[in-house]
C-alpha cells in the first residue's frame, strides 16, 4: 500500500514539474486559435468584421409626419437590432454609398405617409451599394419582409373599405379603418408577444456564444497535452516490470497517469475557469468544480490511452491532434451537428468531445443532469480501461 | 535458495529455453554466458518473475514465482539491463520508491548498506536525466538491493560503468555472498564473471556447466 502512494506522489510530482511546458504551450496555443480567428473573419468578410448594417435613410426636411414613421420601424426589434439609420439628405446618401459606408439607402418621397391614407401608395426607393455583401443581402430580406408585412395589413384595411362601399356604408369607412387599424396593431402586438420568447437555435439550449465557448474549451483541454508529450509517453520495460513485481499493476499506472495528466489538465483550465466565473460568463458553483474536474479525468483519460496507443513522442502528438480535431469535428464542435449528415448526427452524441460538450453545459445551464454525468464517468471509465488494456499488452 | 525446474520458453514458434535446470545456493553466485540472443536476459527475466515461462517452475527462498508476484519480489533483488528509473526526478525520490517512502531505511543503507558501496549519496539531489550512464547503472542496482532479497540477480550489470564501479560492484557481490545470498549474473567480461563460484553457458536453449576460471579464448569455444 506505502508503495503505490509512494508512486502516486511521485508521478504526481513528475506531472508538477511539466507545469512551466503547459503553460508555455497554452499560451502559444491560444495565440495560435487567436490568429486563426482574426484570419478566417477576415478571409469570409473581407478585412471587416460583420457589424450593424450601417444605412442612410433621406427623409424630405419638413415632412415630420414621415420621420416619426421611419424611427418607428428603427424602433422595431428586428431592425433595431441589425441596422443603425442614419438621416441625411439624398445627395450625401448617395456619395456614401458610392464610398460604401452605406450599406443601403431609404429614399422617402415627398408626402409618403399622406398618400399611404388617401391610398395613393408612393413607394419608397431602397438602393443598394456595389460591394453591399452580406450586410447588404440582409437589409435586402429586412425590407423585403417589412414591404410583406405592410401590404398584408394593407391589404385587411382595403378589402374592408370595398366591402362597406358594396353595402352602402360609404359613410363609415373612416371609423371602420380606424377600427381595424387599432385592432390590427393590438392584435399583432399581443401575438408578437407570445412568439418573442420562442429562439430556435443550431446550438440547442444554449447561446452560439455560449456553445463555441465550451466547444472551444474542449478542444483545448485535449490539445493542452501536446507541450507535455514527454510525460505522456509509456514507461520503460523494465520500470513497468519491476512496478509489476512490487504490486503495482497496468490498472494502477494507467489510473496513476490520468490523474497526473488530470492534474496538469486542471491547472492549464484553471485561469480560464477562473476567468469566466469574474467575467460573469459562468457562475461559480459546484457543479461548476465537479463538472471541470471530471472534463479535465475524461480528457485526460482519452489523451493517455491515444499515447499509449502510438507508443512514441511523435506518434502520440499526431495520433491525438489528428484523432481530437476529427472527432471534434464529428462531434459537432466545430458546425453545431444539426448541420452535419444523418448518419453522423446519430453518432455525434457518443465522440468524446460531444460528451464533454454535454456536460460542461451543466455549468452554464447549472441544473444538474445525472445522465450527462453518467456519460462523463463513463468516458473516464472506458478510458482508463483502454489503458490498462493497453499496459498490460505492452507488458 | 533460488530453484529452476525444467523451464521451457518460446518466442514465436522459436523454443528460446528447452527445459532449464538450476540450483543456486546461499553464498553461491553463478554466471551465465552464451552469445547474443541466446535467451539469457530470457532466462533471468523468468528467474526474476518479471516474465512467465510457458513451463515449469522457479521458486526463491520458499516463493513460487507467478503465485504471488508481490511476495516473489520480496525475495529477489533484479537489475535488469535497461535502468529502471524515473528520469525527471532526483535520485532521492529514485531511492524513496523503492524503499517504499522509508527514509529511514534509505538512509541507513546510504550510510553502510549497498547504496554507500556504490556511491549514491553525493548524487542524492541530482536529478536522474544529469546523471551519466555509469551513475544510472548504479543507482538502479541500489534501487533492486532496496529490498535486501536474499537473492540478486544482475542483468550486465557492467556494462557503461568505470573500471573503478566494477570493482566496487565485485566487492560488494563478495560481500553479499558472504552474508548468504545467492546472486545469479549475465556477464560477456571475464573480470566481471571472477567473482562467480560456477559458470554456465547457454546454448541452444540448454544450460551447461563449464569450469570457471577460464580464459576469454576458452570461453568463446563453449559458444560454437
Amino acid at each position: 500500500m506505502w508503495m503505490h502512494l509512494v508512486y502516486l506522489k511521485l508521478e504526481l510530482k513528475r506531472a508538477c514539474k511539466r507545469l512551466p511546458h503547459l503553460y508555455a504551450g497554452a499560451i502559444i496555443l491560444l495565440a495560435m486559435a487567436g490568429v486563426i480567428a482574426l484570419l478566417s473573419s477576415r478571409m469570409l468578410y473581407d478585412g471587416q468584421v460583420v457589424g450593424r448594417v450601417a444605412v442612410g435613410v433621406s427623409v424630405p426636411k419638413e415632412d415630420t409626419l414621415a420621420r416619426q414613421v421611419v424611427k418607428m420601424i428603427s424602433s422595431l426589434e428586428s431592425v433595431g437590432s441589425v441596422c443603425d439609420f442614419k438621416y441625411m439628405d439624398r445627395a450625401s446618401c448617395m456619395e456614401e454609398l458610392q464610398k460604401g459606408n452605406l450599406y443601403g439607402v431609404l429614399d422617402v418621397p415627398e408626402g409618403f405617409v399622406q398618400d399611404i391614407m388617401n391610398g395613393t401608395n408612393t413607394p419608397v426607393s431602397v438602393w443598394f451599394g456595389p460591394h453591399a455583401g452580406v450586410e447588404g443581402r440582409l437589409f435586402q430580406e429586412l425590407t423585403d419582409a417589412g414591404a410583406l408585412t405592410l401590404s398584408a395589413s394593407q391589404a385587411g384595411i382595403y378589402a374592408g373599405n370595398e366591402l362597406y362601399q358594396i353595402l352602402g356604408f360609404s359613410e363609415d369607412v373612416g371609423q371602420m379603418e380606424w377600427d381595424l387599424n387599432k385592432r390590427y396593431m393590438d392584435y399583432s402586438l399581443q401575438r408578437t408577444g407570445y412568439f418573442r420568447h420562442l429562439k430556435v437555435q443550431a446550438t440547442g439550449d444554449i447561446s452560439p456564444m455560449e456553445f463555441y465557448g465550451i466547444s472551444a474549451y474542449v478542444l483545448f483541454l485535449f490539445l493542452t497535452a501536446i507541450p507535455v508529450s514527454s510525460y505522456l509517453m509509456p514507461s520503460g520495460k523494465a520500470m513497468r516490470q519491476k512496478l509489476a513485481l512490487a504490486g503495482i499493476g497496468g490498472g494502477y499506472r494507467a489510473a496513476v497517469k490520468i490523474a497526473g495528466m488530470g492534474l496538469l489538465m486542471a491547472a492549464a483550465t484553471l485561469p480560464l475557469g477562473l476567468a469566466a466565473v469574474l467575467g460573469r460568463m459562468v457562475k461559480g458553483s459546484l457543479i461548476l468544480v465537479v463538472v471541470w474536474l471530471l472534463s479535465c479525468s475524461a480528457a485526460a483519460g482519452m489523451v493517455v490511452f491515444l499515447y499509449q496507443l502510438a507508443g512514441t513522442f511523435l506518434g502520440g502528438m499526431m495520433l491525438l491532434f489528428f484523432t481530437v480535431t476529427g472527432q471534434h469535428f464529428l462531434a459537432g464542435g466545430f458546425l453545431p451537428f444539426v448541420f452535419l449528415p444523418k448518419t453522423i448526427q446519430k453518432a455525434a452524441p457518443y465522440f468524446p468531445s460531444s460528451i464533454l460538450m454535454d456536460s460542461l453545459k451543466m455549468a452554464v445551464s447549472m441544473e444538474w443532469n445525472w445522465h450527462k454525468l453518467a456519460a462523463c464517468a463513463g468516458l473516464l471509465g472506458a478510458t482508463w480501461l483502454l489503458c490498462t488494456a493497453a499496459e498490460v499488452r505492452r507488458r | 535458495m533460488l530453484v529452476a525446474k525444467g523451464i521451457y520458453k518460446c518466442y514465436h514458434r522459436k523454443e528460446v529455453l528447452k527445459g532449464i535446470d538450476l540450483t543456486v545456493k546461499p553464498g553461491e553466485c553463478v554466471g551465465i554466458i552464451g552469445s547474443n540472443g541466446c535467451g539469457k536476459t530470457t532466462l533471468l527475466s523468468i528467474l526474476a518473475g518479471t516474465l512467465k515461462a510457458d513451463r515449469g517452475q522457479v521458486m526463491a527462498a520458499g516463493n513460487e514465482a507467478g503465485n504471488n508476484p508481490k511476495l516473489y519480489g520480496t525475495a529477489v533483488a533484479y537489475v535488469p539491463q535497461e535502468n529502471p528509473l524515473i528520469e525527471e526526478l532526483t535520485v532521492r525520490d529514485n531511492l524513496l520508491l523503492w524503499y517504499k517512502g522509508s527514509r529511514k531505511a534509505m538512509e541507513q543503507d546510504l550510510r553502510e548498506g549497498a547504496a554507500a558501496v556504490l556511491g549514491i549519496g553525493p548524487m542524492l539531489g541530482r536529478t536522474v536525466d544529469q546523471l551519466s550512464g555509469g551513475m544510472k547503472k548504479r543507482l538502479s542496482i541500489a534501487c533492486a538491493l532496496s529490498n535486501h532479497g536474499p537473492v540478486l540477480i544482475l542483468d550486465e550489470p557492467g556494462a557503461a560503468l568505470d573500471m573503478e564501479c566494477k570493482a566496487d560492484i565485485r566487492c560488494y557481490l563478495r560481500e553479499y555472498m558472504a552474508k548468504g545470498g545467492a546472486v545469479v549474473l549475465t556477464s560477456h567480461e571475464t573480470a566481471e564473471l571472477s567473482v562467480c563460484t560456477r559458470m554456465c553457458v547457454l546454448k541452444d536453449g540448454r544450460l551447461e556447466d563449464v569450469e570457471t576460471g577460464l580464459s576469454e579464448e576458452q570461453l568463446i569455444g563453449y559458444f560454437k
